[in-house]
C-alpha cells in the first residue's frame, strides 16, 4: 500500500509556516495558500509581512486575522461593541486600524497614569524631606556674648576664636604687661581729657627701650 | 533515453531540461497537455515552454518529480526545500497542479 506523495504545493507550504519569521514581501502569492500560512503567523510577523509587502493588498487574507488578535488583546466583550457600532454606522474599519487605535489609545492612558504616580510620589518624598532636620555646614556667629563683656580690650577677640592654639596665644597677650599698660593709659586719657602736664618731660625715650614695639604717644606718665 | 519517452521543459531564461515523461507526468498541467487530444501547440514535439517560470525553480520542479517517483515506489526521504525558493516555488507548482 503506497503512502500519499505529499505536494510540491504541500511541501512549499509547510517549509514556509517553519520560516515564518523570515518572510516579508509576499508579492503576488495567491491569498488561498497565504491563508494557509499566515493563519500561523504571531502579532509582529503579521505586521511585518503586510508591511513589507507594498505592491497589494493582503487585507481580504489577513483582516480576520488581525480581528482576532484584537479579541485576544482587548476581550470578547470590547470586540462585540466595535462589531455592533460597526453595525450600527454601516461602516466597516479594517480590524488593524481598530487595533492600533486601541492600542495608542491604552498606551496614552497608562503613560498618564504613571505620571500621575510619579507626581505623587516626588511630592510626597520632597515633603517627608521638608521636614526632616537638616545638617548645616556653617556655625553662625553668636553675637550676644560679645555683647556680655564691656571692658578689657581684647577679650571678645579672645571668645571669637576658633582654635584653641590661637585662643591660648590671644590670653597670653592681653594679660601681658604692654597690654594692661595700654589699657590703663587709654583709661586714664578718658580721665584726663583736659588736664595738661607740667613736667611735659619726653620720658617716652627710656620706656621706648624696654618695648620697642608699642607706638609711643607724648603723654604724661604715672609711675 | 528513449526520444518518445522524455519531454522538454523549457524555463524563462530558455533553459532547456529534458526528462522521463513519466517524471513530468507527476504534475497535472503537464499531463493534460500531454494526453488530451488536440491539446496545446506547444506539445507538438514533445517541448513545453514555461515564460514564467524560471531556471532555478523548473530545476527544483524536475528534481521533485524524481523524489515524488522515488516516495510512491517505496523510498520516503525527505525534499528538502532552500527557504529563499519557498514562495516562488510554491506559486509555480500551484500553477503546475503538483
Amino acid at each position: 500500500m503506497r503512502r500519499k506523495v505529499p505536494s510540491l504545493v504541500d511541501l512549499c507550504v509547510r517549509t514556509a509556516i517553519d520560516n515564518i519569521k523570515y518572510l516579508g514581501d509576499v508579492g503576488e502569492t495567491d491569498h488561498h495558500l497565504l491563508d494557509r500560512i499566515l493563519s500561523h503567523c504571531n502579532l509582529d510577523e503579521l505586521k511585518h509581512i503586510e508591511d513589507s509587502t507594498q505592491g497589494s493588498d493582503l487585507s481580504p487574507v489577513t483582516d480576520k486575522m488581525w480581528k482576532k488578535f484584537y479579541k485576544v488583546r482587548f476581550g470578547a466583550d470590547s470586540t462585540d461593541m466595535v462589531v455592533e457600532r460597526m453595525r450600527k454606522r454601516k461602516t466597516t474599519v479594517l480590524w488593524r486600524l481598530l487595533y492600533e487605535a486601541k492600542l495608542s489609545e491604552m498606551e496614552q492612558a497608562e503613560k498618564e497614569s504613571v505620571d500621575r504616580m510619579t507626581q505623587r510620589y516626588r511630592e510626597e518624598t520632597a515633603r517627608k524631606q521638608s521636614r526632616q532636620v537638616k545638617l548645616c555646614s556653617k556655625v553662625p556667629p553668636s553675637s550676644s556674648r560679645k555683647r556680655s563683656f564691656c571692658g578689657g580690650v581684647g577679650a571678645s577677640n579672645i571668645y571669637n576664636t576658633k582654635s584653641s592654639l590661637m585662643k591660648k596665644a590671644k590670653i597670653e597677650f592681653v594679660n601681658s604687661r604692654e597690654v594692661k599698660n595700654i589699657a590703663a593709659m587709654k583709661n586714664k586719657m578718658v580721665h584726663r581729657n583736659h588736664s595738661v602736664s607740667s613736667t611735659g618731660k619726653p620720658l617716652t625715650s627710656g620706656y621706648a627701650s624696654s618695648s620697642s614695639k608699642l607706638t609711643t604717644k607724648p603723654y604724661e606718665r604715672r609711675f | 533515453m528513449k526520444k518518445e519517452d522524455t519531454v522538454k521543459l523549457i524555463s524563462a531564461e530558455g533553459f532547456e531540461f529534458v526528462i522521463d515523461k513519466k517524471a513530468a507526468m507527476v504534475s497535472q498541467t503537464i499531463r493534460n497537455m500531454l494526453t488530451s487530444p488536440g491539446s496545446f501547440a506547444e506539445t507538438e514535439h514533445g517541448e513545453v515552454t514555461f515564460p514564467e517560470i524560471s531556471t532555478t525553480i523548473l530545476e527544483k520542479i524536475c528534481q521533485y518529480f524524481y523524489w515524488s517517483l522515488q516516495y510512491a515506489s517505496g523510498k520516503e526521504t525527505e525534499f528538502h526545500i532552500e527557504p529563499e525558493l519557498t514562495l516562488e516555488l510554491m506559486m509555480a507548482a500551484n500553477y503546475l497542479h503538483t
